[in-house]
């Protein structure tokens, strides 16, 4: 392995961190891909970006020059975050903008549980058959539990048997009393070298404790 | 040119083009709705037409069965809905003509979605295009359709093509795996006189399809930004 990749939204940012708390206007050095990184001993690229939704991770993956022997990890987003990616913007849809007319309507008239589970789930399967296929080693992470839905028969991805859900809420927050704080990114990037590295722990309906 | 290979099932998916909607034999609109005397409301057991382009391309192929799992006003998420949860067997040989990239659908369970389109005057509908509609990600959306179609049945070791109804559909992601094979049933459809609604593909526009799609496949024929069209006719 030459270099640590990773994708994610503000839980992989690393939002209001230490070192980024007045603006996230970059990825924190003690969100869990460098803590990972240190680990491996290998520099990260961490492509992260708050708010987003699947989609748009997936989009991000697809347009990414991978190097041979990068290693990718994704820690896929909330299944009911949307966007729309335009030309030359992404408009993002998701339940805290609920004030913004288009994530309203959009609630109100074309989000469904069922359909949200299958998109999320193509976006996460075709990412994986993209990475696949350039014979990229990649580790798929979901922030909780309860997006994982074991009874969809076509799906091809297996996550990792580590929730940052879970870890979260056994330490303090972040700045913003709500995000991962410091202390649980560091302890989430333990696990998940120990669940992938040491044990090739991946979810199979049980969590294994933490 | 195309190894031989003997294939049990030709499966074919797509939406009314691919159905033979307002062909002699469709049962969707002919039967006279009396009690309203509005005109002509849907067959209760609709039936794709035995004159449809995947019923030409089974019989010069010589599959013995032929399933057209078409639905007239079918999104490409719905169609692609539909193959993941297909039960295929290996010695299925799979066609999909996807179709117009402005349809979009909502699941609601496995088996009922909301369809979205331009013709429905719904609430969904209306947002929808006022608001989510937006070329560039509707073409992204429907590549996402076509390549995770692709990359699934390839695992599955599932032989298929790939059509699409019209070239104005190609678009150009680096990210891209997929060859449509170099025919475009629009090119066709304009040529020989219309199905009953004057609109949809006539009978012998889908025979020739059917005639072309077979010569395309057979000569590994797939579009690379020339239509070849000289070899339509």
């Amino acid at each position: 392995m030459d270099r640590l990749v990773t994708f994610g939204c503000s839980n992989t940012f690393g939002a209001y961190l230490d070192d980024n708390y007045h603006r996230n206007a970059f990825p924190s050095k003690y969100a869990w891909p460098n803590h990972l990184a240190d680990l491996l001993k290998v520099p990260v690229v961490n492509n992260s970006k708050m708010g987003i939704d699947n989609k748009e991770i997936l989009f991000n993956i697809l347009n990414y020059d991978f190097d041979k022997n990068d290693v990718v990890f994704v820690l896929w987003s909330y299944h009911d975050r949307h966007c729309i990616i335009k030309n030359d913007s992404i408009e993002l849809i998701g339940i805290w903008r609920r004030k913004n007319k288009l994530s309203n309507l959009y609630y109100k008239y074309l989000w469904n549980e069922y359909d949200s589970t299958f998109e999320n789930y193509l976006y996460v399967n075709l990412a994986h058959y993209h990475l696949q296929e350039q014979n990229i080693e990649h580790i798929f992470l979901s922030y909780r539990q309860n997006h994982i839905d074991l009874s969809l028969e076509w799906n091809s991805v297996k996550f990792l048997n580590i929730f940052f859900d879970d870890v979260r809420t056994k330490f303090p927050p972040a700045k913003d009393g709500l995000h991962p704080g410091m202390e649980s990114h560091k302890e989430f990037a333990k696990i998940i070298y120990d669940k992938y590295y040491k044990k090739n722990d991946f979810y199979n309906g049980s969590k294994n404790g933490l | 040119m195309v190894a031989k290979m003997d294939y049990n099932r030709l499966i074919a998916f797509g939406c009314s083009f691919t159905y033979g909607q307002y062909l002699p034999d469709d049962t969707i609109f002919l039967r006279p709705d009396t009690e309203s005397k509005k005109g002509l409301v849907k067959s209760i057991k609709p039936k794709p037409s035995k004159y449809a382009w995947p019923n030409i391309l089974g019989e010069k192929l010589n599959i013995p069965l032929v399933i057209n799992e078409s639905h007239c006003g079918q999104s490409n998420k719905a169609m692609l809905h539909d193959i993941l949860n297909y039960k295929f067997d290996k010695n299925d040989i799979v066609f999909i003509l996807w179709t117009f990239y402005d349809r979009h659908g909502v699941f609601t369970t496995k088996d009922h979605h909301w369809k979205i389109n331009l013709f429905n005057l719904d609430k969904r509908s209306k947002f929808y295009y006022k608001y989510m509609h937006d070329e560039f990600d509707t073409t992204l959306e429907n590549y996402f359709y076509f390549n995770l179609a692709h990359s699934y049945l390839k695992e599955k070791n599932i032989k298929h093509e790939f059509l699409l109804y019209h070239d104005k559909c190609l678009a150009d992601f680096k990210w891209n795996k997929i060859k449509f094979l170099n025919i475009f049933f629009d090119d066709i459809r304009l040529k020989f006189p219309l199905a009953k609604d004057g609109r949809h593909p006539g009978i012998e526009a889908h025979k020739q399809f059917g005639n072309l799609i077979y010569q395309k496949y057979k000569n590994s024929e797939y579009y690379t930004g020339d239509k070849n069209e000289t070899s339509l006719f």
